[in-house]
């Protein structure tokens, strides 16, 4: 018996874009500002009409790069290239032109589609690299691209139709930090994806019943995808927010009742509410009106979106649903998010394995717990200590087959089939995973971005004021501490060590993405402790 | 300029708004995240009357960057 109805992406969404055809599937602001409907049969013939846009390229298997912010072009070209026989690599435009580079060669991808607002980081990439030889295409021509697609397939070209995709092949590549500094490429099947996303849309559409869903992480992240095509099964529609610049506006204007958001978002609004009341003397009738909400819940009266209207307003007034995941949130702030009518059902998940791996249940919530494994996922604690807590590997169709082009890294990971994703935690009785920390050198703030500290000790190295360094992680910002160089220091006369490291840290801040910006720098006096290896030891750094 | 750019400012941190200079950085003295930042943008926009664009922002590290380049958006 088959896991699921559908074996591969391509399946999956263009047979349930032909049962939904008259519906909504995606919703976006033009250019002009008018809000526009695509339609899920609009949406699969855009799909055909590119894709055989591709095929007539003679683009087979090859690997395609989309460089570009949140979009319907972005969705439609992805499905395009990942349904004609292709691989799509998605990357983020504000990684920098040093680090899209080095990722386009380690995946062997010269092809790229790129945003008008990417223009300057490619230019920038091409100007620094002589050896590269890029197939670059303009998104802003995407029209034309789909005009020709348009006009084969009305001359009979059915290429696009016809095309083999089988389960086993490659879709997408997305890439991951690792704990060396260089990102990993993590190569995702058609059936990886398939699975995934059928898996999901059971635990989330299903159980919650909402019907208007807004994205706004950015796609280039696997759950961001898997969030629009969780919506597949049940037929929903998705608001697409162009950046986080008009989060705000379109969630008042659009009001959906489901977003998929960082913890960021959350601890960002709590505590802007928490301050108002604070500077309106407001928080003891707030408290009481809690007291009584919750009473009243108890009860079966649900007060909440009533008593709470003014809150809720500042997030669209409608959200009734809150995925969120990538890093730990405060359970204080779940529970007011509850207390104002907003349940947050957080989960975990990991992009080497397509990338959710267990959701909490929206109708029954496990407090500080990330949920049970959804369907088709085994969960498998690996060396549980005394407490039950070991590292937290997965199991099952959904995960990877490798990093591309990394053998060494794919079976440090990979071993008999189960992945292990580096993170520790706990399954309890009833098969609800806890998570406890990490056993891998990752940095996760609350943004959910993963940072190497490596990549950044490696930058602050080469600056000649800096001997030993090390980078870590507290209380949600990164922080350098340094031990500078005595000797350059008498050298060069300079009196403010601090300001000149600072400098240091403000240089390599401009010029990598925003999210593994450094926020604290620290200078001491004394070199970093070290092993008998003469390496730092990192776990003594820090602890105070 | 300088002084309307640091009372909006000081309304989403809590850094003592008198120390703040040119050389303040937003992320290391100011603390604030990406979310805090483009609510700063919006109400900097508006105040201003100009648009920043999504490339604008990254380069942007301290205070001083940001009124120069508030400057440079309304002389055009």
């Amino acid at each position: 018996m088959k896991l699921f109805e559908f074996d591969t992406l391509r399946n999956f969404i263009l047979e349930k874009s032909k049962v939904y055809s008259d519906r909504t599937v995606y919703k976006f602001y033009d250019k002009s500002g008018e809000m526009v409907c695509i339609s899920y049969g609009k949406f699969s013939e855009d799909i055909e009409e590119l894709g055989t846009y591709l095929i007539n390229k003679g683009y087979y298997k090859r690997r395609i790069a989309i460089i570009s912010e949140n979009s319907y072009d972005w969705i439609r070209l992805f499905f395009a290239i990942s349904f004609s026989g292709n691989i799509c690599v998605p990357i983020a435009r504000d990684l920098g032109q040093e680090i899209i580079a080095e990722n386009l060669k380690n995946v062997d991808c010269n092809t790229v589609f790129y945003s008008r607002n990417s223009k300057r980081v490619i230019e920038s990439m091409i100007n620094n690299n002589d050896s590269m030889d890029l197939d670059l295409h303009s998104m802003a021509e995407m029209e034309k691209y789909i005009e020709e697609g348009r006009s084969a397939i009305r001359g009979g070209d059915s290429s696009f139709a016809q095309k083999e995709v089988l389960p086993d092949d490659a879709a997408a590549i997305y890439f991951t930090s690792g704990t060396t500094g260089s990102q990993k490429g993590v190569v995702l099947t058609q059936r990886n994806l398939a699975y995934n996303y059928q898996s999901c849309g059971e635990r989330l559409c299903d159980s919650t019943k909402k019907n208007l869903f807004m994205l706004i992480l950015p796609l280039t992240h696997a759950l961001s995808l898997s969030t629009m095509c969780e919506i597949f099964p049940e037929g929903r529609t998705a608001f697409i927010c162009k950046g986080i610049k008009h989060f705000f506006t379109d969630m008042t204007t659009v009001r959906p009742d489901i977003i998929a958001i960082v913890p960021m978002f959350m601890e960002t609004v709590y505590k802007e509410v928490m301050s108002e009341l604070e500077a309106k003397h407001l928080q003891l009738p707030y408290k009481a009106l809690c007291v009584l909400s919750n009473t009243l819940l108890k009860m079966g009266i649900d007060c909440r979106r009533v008593f709470f209207k003014q809150i809720l307003e500042r997030v669209g007034g409608n959200l009734e649903v809150i995925v969120t995941g990538g890093a730990p949130i405060n359970q204080t702030i779940v529970d007011a998010f509850s207390t104002w009518g907003i349940g947050i059902v957080s989960g975990y998940g990991i992009t080497e394995c397509a990338p959710i791996v267990t959701v909490n249940d929206y109708k029954d919530i496990v407090p500080n717990s990330v949920g049970a494994p959804i369907r088709g996922v085994d969960v498998i604690i690996d060396s549980p200590d005394e407490n039950g807590i070991g590292e937290v590997c997965v199991k099952g169709p959904m995960v990877m087959n490798g990093y591309y082009n990394r053998p060494d890294e794919t079976a440090k990971a990979l071993r008999n089939g189960v992945f292990h994703t580096g993170d520790l935690g706990r399954l309890d009785s009833n098969g609800q995973l806890f998570l406890t920390g990490r056993s891998k050198n990752l940095i996760i703030l609350s943004n959910g971005e993963n940072i190497s500290p490596e990549y950044l000790e490696n930058k602050l190295i080469k600056f000649m004021i800096i001997k030993e360094t090390v980078v870590y992680q507290f209380d949600n910002s990164i922080v350098a501490e340094i031990f500078p160089n005595s000797s350059y220091i008498a050298k060069n006369n300079i009196t403010d060590v601090k300001k000149s490291c600072e400098d240091c840290v403000n240089q390599i801040n401009k010029e990598i993405p925003a999210y593994a910006r450094i926020s604290k720098v620290i200078v001491r006096d004394t070199e970093f402790l070290k092993n008998s290896a003469q390496k730092i030891k990192r776990s003594e750094v820090g602890a105070n | 300029m300088f002084e309307k750019i640091v009372d909006i400012l000081s309304e989403h941190t809590e850094y003592d708004k008198s120390k703040m200079n040119r050389d303040t950085s937003l992320l290391m003295d100011l603390g604030l995240n990406s979310l805090e930042v483009v609510k700063i943008v919006m109400e900097l926009e508006e105040e201003f009357e100009i648009e920043f664009s999504e490339e604008d922002l990254p380069r942007i590290t301290t205070l001083g960057e940001l009124e120069d380049l508030i400057k440079e958006m309304t002389e055009e």
